[in-house]
């Protein structure tokens, strides 16, 4: 049964807008449309295999940068631009991840049109910190992330995009303020570039 | 590694331009094979494949014609493709530069044919919402030449080619042809010359399955524009449909119907999977891809 997944920051996928992404190896469109409502499906629109991420949205839909089919909430598409008459069959469809917002973090559930039964994460309140990106195994980053200790003072939720990569989302507890965010979003840069074996300086803080 | 399908290898591709070969030996690759070109001591261009051990195969045969060297690693059935407007002396021969996808060349094609994105990959120049009606258009396979046409595909396109520079807008009406699997063209009213068709050329050669290069060759009666404007205008569409062709998925072509979803205006997209399914051609497909590899997906 698989667990819920952080895949970005609230804060950073805005009303109208989308983000694409990938849990091992599986391509996740998030979007949010213009109510706040966010959504996660499979990035590639069934037409001529388009991704889903590089669409627009307008009001409560998405649709494809290709040829500008429309999708609703529910993932069915509504309307093709080519055929404005056409009633489009209700097979023309997009599966979709369950997906949750909880503690500043979207939340997706990498089983395609499965259903949203699992507990949802809990929702705490949360001050958004950053992204970032690792070219290691996730193994290795949640490895990395126990020896540092982040886990006492923050949120790090870790995300397998990839075999050699992998998304860290931080978000700190209640208000936190700026300085905090700020060495909090340090410490995870220096935990990379301990990671990824660079050797240049760190950068002074 | 050079392809196995004999149906890619039996064919005619792009491989340079004809400007750019001289006496310095210049190296590319073709269906998986690196080949070496270089403009032999009696003008002639040379073709040869380059051996494992650097050393290099016999003269391929050749051909230098629209611009562009072609060559073949097997033994076509068919000549290269015959564009009778190239032989018009009042013709402007532009000769755009290469492009180079990170796609199946077979979707190339597939989208050099689509007119139902012009609204929205190529926004208020070949297309504009709310003019996005792709009306029925009739597709053949002409079994006599083996080539799919698809003909009066009409389209509203408010400034179609480099010359309009008033954006009203016009109904375009064009004629697609696909004469061998990496190579398509079109035909339309030329703007300024309403009794007169553009042709234009898309020779695509293909590197790997999910890699290719391409030139754009075109015989266009247009008059008015300069060479950079046109070049410019060829660019913005090229770089336009490069966005959607490296992010379609999977990056070879589906030729199993039930793979991906077409609709009515898609006719000459069915009919150029169907060709080539007939064809039998693996190179480029997802599902020869799975074959050529020698294993289950």
């Amino acid at each position: 049964m698989s667990a819920w997944i952080a895949v970005a920051l609230s804060a950073d996928v805005e009303a109208g807008t989308t983000l694409g992404t990938a849990v091992d190896g599986a391509e996740i469109v998030v979007w949010r449309d213009a109510a706040g409502r966010i959504h996660a499906w499979e990035d590639r629109c069934p037409h001529r295999g388009m991704r889903m991420s590089f669409g627009f949205v307008r009001g409560d839909r998405i649709a494809c940068l290709y040829h500008g089919w429309q999708y609703d909430g529910d993932g069915r598409c509504r309307a093709i631009p080519a055929h404005p008459d056409l009633e489009v069959p209700a097979t023309i469809r997009i599966p979709r991840y369950p997906v949750a917002e909880a503690s500043g973090l979207i939340w997706v559930r990498p089983v395609p049109d499965g259903t949203a039964d699992v507990q949802a994460p809990p929702d705490e309140p949360a001050t958004p910190v950053r992204s970032i990106h690792v070219d290691v195994p996730a193994a290795d980053v949640a490895a990395a992330l126990a020896a540092d200790g982040l886990a006492s003072l923050a949120t790090a939720a870790v995300q397998p995009i990839g075999p050699a990569r992998t998304a860290i989302h931080a978000v700190l507890p209640g208000a936190a303020e700026p300085a905090a965010r700020a060495a909090l979003a340090r410490r995870l840069e220096a935990l990379r570039r301990r990671l990824e074996g660079a050797e240049i300086a760190e950068v002074p803080a | 590694m050079k392809t196995t399908d004999p149906v890619a290898l039996d064919d005619w591709y792009v491989v340079d331009s004809i400007a750019d070969v001289g006496a310095e030996p210049r190296r590319t690759r073709l269906l998986g094979q690196d080949i070496e070109l270089v403009r032999g001591p009696d003008g002639r261009v040379l073709v040869r494949e380059v051996l494992f051990s650097d050393g290099l195969g016999p003269t391929l045969p050749a051909i230098e014609r629209y611009g562009c060297v072609f060559t073949t690693l097997g033994a076509p059935k068919h000549d290269l493709v015959r564009i009778e407007e190239a032989e018009e002396a009042d013709r402007r021969e532009v000769i755009c530069g290469w492009f180079t996808i990170r796609a199946s060349g077979l979707r190339i094609v597939e989208n050099f044919l689509d007119m139902a994105h012009f609204p929205f990959v190529h926004t208020d120049i070949l297309g504009s919402e709310p003019h996005t009606e792709v009306v029925p258009y009739r597709t053949e396979i002409l079994r006599d030449v083996d080539e799919v046409w698809a003909y009066n595909c009409k389209f509203f396109q408010p400034r179609a080619a480099a010359t309009e520079k008033d954006t009203s807008g016009v109904m375009m009406d064009i004629d697609y042809r696909v004469p061998s699997p990496f190579i398509v063209m079109l035909y339309r009213v030329a703007p300024s010359a309403p009794t007169r068709r553009d042709a234009i050329a898309l020779f695509i050669q293909p590197i790997e399955d999910d890699l290719c290069r391409a030139i754009p060759v075109e015989y266009l009666v247009d008059e008015v524009s300069t060479m950079t404007g046109m070049l410019h205008f060829e660019q913005v569409i090229f770089l336009q449909d490069r966005l959607i062709l490296e992010n379609q998925r999977p990056r070879t072509l589906p030729l199993e119907p039930r793979a991906e979803i077409p609709t009515r205006a898609d006719a000459s997209s069915v009919a150029y999977r169907r060709w080539l399914k007939e064809r039998g051609i693996l190179y480029g497909t997802t599902e020869g891809a799975r074959i050529l590899a020698g294993g289950a997906a």
